[in-house]
């Protein structure tokens, strides 16, 4: 039996792997388990050709990382010795892509079967939320839909994250039921709360900025040099999408193309973020935070942060 | 023989961890239930109980009063002595600061497939990890990953962001939230009590408010003014953590509102001479003008003040400026903390920097004034065409060949046509008091000829 992993998912592949480890006979498995570079392959096949240790029944696992195609030698009379692989025997080949015009990757497709794990891209929430949903399903861990949002908007795409915070709320709640409030103490999220930060910014509600500041420093996951960084990020964005507006480009596509948007549809919510704001107000938001990242690199005080920012709020709040 | 409070008043037990309540619930809930991940990683502030809580649970795991990993180590067994005292074979305590580099960190993947000596874990605490080089992290990822069975890896960093993502994404992450002002009150009154310490509750409340949310620096005030005869009040506090007295920062903002500069020198050098480093005074004045903005901006949330000053106090002092004014100020004091770090003769900056307070609040006030009383003239255009509206259509034709050009001050400058420069010199008279008319102010009119 052969298999071809492939994707940017190494964590995945990795817990795949284990899987396959663990089906193997307990007794001989670490006799019956072998991890070849890509340069071996030759000794991989001789490998995965030699009878199991132990009984027949026992099975094997042959892994080749970090297979690329492109590179891979193999003639015609090894191609063919791949299907004469003892029944109970597993040649398992890793790589991070696969090209399926090769002529290689076709004839070996007639043998193998292909499993792929790509990793979602980061905007697709839905898709993420039901595979935390998933996850945690899996370890017994019930999760609301609140939550589940939460985690699926503070995780993101990064799956082996992902797994490790699950383990851990999963051991917090020990079968209670988790409340937003707790999963958000003990998931905090930067970037998120950043975001939440620049929101509260933009609709000049002084009050909740504050409180928010507060929180970002309490929680001491990064410095105040990084949340600045995403409110600059943030409100660039806002500058270009508003300048794109005034300038009278109308299409979504073509806004997303002149701001550097990577998910056209991401212009939508960013179009009614800016509606009400003048031009302005954002480009003196924008250098205000400039200014603010030079004076926090030359001398640091979070005083310094918390009056920048009320003075950048207030130009929102009308 | 003498031991620091902060070393004497260390939890033992993860019961005893303070103002970490679901961090101390999921390490209950890991012990309780054998769930023992391969690596943890402990972020926070200083003082906020990273390394207590890491050796609690190295003594957790391997106590030997009981079969298994319990909640409440006994403190009295070989391996719970062994740990307090870092001789422990099983768990290593690594100042991963003093222990940086790639050899090291080969050293600890070799030294980790070792069995567990006495205890039934292997625990390896490093210690301010985020000074390990890039290399030293590299090499120890395999071994975070998949470490050999009964091996627990505890990290502890104040700076997580230093660390490489793939560290971070192969331990379980505990962040340790900053002690709240109640609960490190609530401690430090507990210890004061079983020491025998006398000292006043707004004493104590002082100093949970100058430790910024670290326990330990809160102890080692207490313990540093334990020292001291008699009582301990509020003033002891300040004059050991170097702040100044919420007196005579009141009496310096009414100083600055009433524009009273004399008082406020006067002030300024009492202090100095009080020993206060011109430093110290200037960022208690920007504490307290930070409070005035929060007060200023969202007087409901009060639990977000830091200084000492009393509420009531801030909020009258706040009502008596803009919140311009205190924007201009806070911007002034930072600047000032800047230069005057810099400065051969703080003192005098600190003078000049509180006086600039004074006119800079003056600057801000009539800047508004100003602003307020402008108002935006209108386009000359648009006065010409309210003339040309208010006349008969017989004049509104002969005049509608001229156009407005200009409204400087008390002039206007009107473009004629060539061919017709004599005619509105005689009528000019009669258009100045039209447009004066429509600009309601004397109004003199130059003719000049058009370009066209």
């Amino acid at each position: 039996m052969i298999t071809i992993l492939t994707g940017d998912n190494n964590h995945k592949i990795g817990n795949h792997v284990k899987e396959l480890v663990e089906k193997l006979e307990p007794a001989w498995r670490d006799c019956n388990y072998h991890r070849f570079p890509a340069d071996a392959l030759d000794k991989a096949m001789n490998c995965a050709l030699t009878l199991p240790f132990g009984n027949v029944d026992s099975g094997k696992l042959v892994v080749v990382e970090d297979c690329n195609f492109k590179q891979l030698q193999l003639e015609k009379p090894e191609l063919e010795s791949l299907s004469n692989i003892p029944p109970k025997t597993e040649l398992v080949l890793v790589a991070s892509s696969i090209d399926k015009r090769l002529k290689i990757v076709k004839s070996l497709l007639t043998v193998a079967r292909l499993i792929e794990f790509n990793t979602p891209p980061p905007w697709q929430t839905g898709e993420i939320a039901s595979s935390l949903q998933a996850e945690a399903k899996a370890i017994g861990l019930p999760l609301s839909t609140e939550v589940r949002d939460y985690l699926a908007e503070a995780i993101g795409n990064d799956t082996a994250r992902a797994e490790k915070e699950l383990q851990k709320l999963a051991v917090y709640a020990s079968g209670n039921k988790l409340t937003l409030a707790e999963v958000r103490s003990l998931v905090p999220e930067q970037t998120q709360s950043s975001l939440q930060l620049a929101d509260a910014i933009r609709r000049g509600q002084t009050s909740v900025v504050q409180r928010l500041l507060k929180d970002l420093e309490n929680q001491a996951t990064s410095p105040p040099l990084v949340i600045c960084r995403t409110l600059q990020t943030q409100f660039r964005t806002w500058l270009w999408v508003k300048a794109a507006i005034a300038s009278g480009i109308k299409q979504d596509s073509e806004i997303a193309s002149s701001c550097q948007i990577a998910n056209p549809k991401r212009v939508y919510y960013l179009k009614q973020d800016v509606a009400a704001i003048p031009l302005k107000s954002l480009f003196e938001a924008s250098s205000a935070l400039l200014n603010l990242e030079i004076a926090l690199k030359s001398s640091y005080s979070n005083l310094t942060v918390l009056c920048c920012i009320s003075d950048i709020t207030k130009l929102f709040s009308r | 023989m003498y031991i620091p409070l902060t070393t004497k008043y260390r939890p033992q037990q993860l019961a005893d961890l303070c103002g970490q309540g679901l961090i101390q619930q999921t390490l209950i809930n890991t012990v309780k239930s054998k769930k023992i991940a391969p690596a943890y990683l402990f972020t926070g502030h200083r003082g906020t109980g990273k390394t207590s809580t890491a050796r609690i649970l190295a003594k957790s795991l391997n106590c030997l009063s009981s079969e298994q990993p319990t909640i409440t180590p006994c403190g009295e067994c070989q391996s719970c002595r062994s740990i307090e005292k870092s001789t422990s074979l099983d768990v290593t305590e690594i100042d991963a600061a003093s222990h940086n580099g790639v050899d090291d960190a080969r050293q600890l993947v070799e030294r980790s497939n070792l069995a567990p000596a006495i205890g039934r874990y292997r625990v390896w605490i490093l210690d301010e990890c985020h000074m390990l080089t890039s290399q030293a992290m590299s090499a120890l990822l395999k071994c975070l990953e998949e470490p050999p069975a009964k091996v627990v890896f505890i990290l502890a960093t104040t700076e997580p962001h230093k660390l490489l993502p793939t560290i971070i994404s192969r331990c379980q992450v505990l962040n340790f939230r900053s002690l709240s002002l109640d609960s490190i009150t609530q401690q430090l009154s507990d210890v004061a009590t079983a020491e025998g310490i006398d000292i006043s509750s707004e004493a104590v409340r002082a100093i949970a408010r100058g430790a910024s949310g670290g326990l330990r620096d809160a102890l080692q005030v207490l313990s540093q003014l334990s020292l001291l005869d008699g009582g301990i009040e509020v003033q002891h506090v300040l004059e050991i953590s170097g702040e100044v007295d919420s007196n005579d920062l009141v009496a310096i903002v009414h100083a600055i509102i009433a524009s009273d500069t004399f008082t406020l020198l006067l002030k300024a050098r009492e202090l100095i001479d009080s020993g206060k480093p011109p430093t110290a005074i200037v960022r208690s004045l920007l504490k307290v003008y930070h409070d005035l903005l929060i007060i200023n901006s969202s007087p409901k949330s009060k639990d977000l003040l830091t200084g000492a000053i009393d509420t009531k106090k801030l909020v009258q002092l706040a009502s008596a400026l803009e919140h311009k004014q205190i924007m201009v100020g806070v911007e002034h004091l930072r600047t000032a903390e800047y230069q005057l770090k810099q400065s051969l003769q703080p003192g005098l900056w600190l003078e000049m920097c509180l006086v600039g307070l004074i006119t800079e609040r003056h600057n801000a006030t009539s800047n508004g004034h100003k602003n307020g009383a402008t108002v935006p003239a209108p386009h000359p255009e648009a006065i010409w065409n309210q003339v040309l509206a208010g006349t008969t259509p017989k004049n509104r034709q002969t005049l509608s060949v001229a156009s407005l050009t200009e409204i400087e001050g008390n002039v206007a400058v009107l473009a004629v046509p060539q061919n017709q420069l004599a005619k509105f010199t005689k009528i000019a008279e009669k258009i100045a008091k039209m447009i004066s008319k429509v600009c309601d102010k004397e109004i003199e009119v130059e003719i000049e000829e058009s370009a066209q």
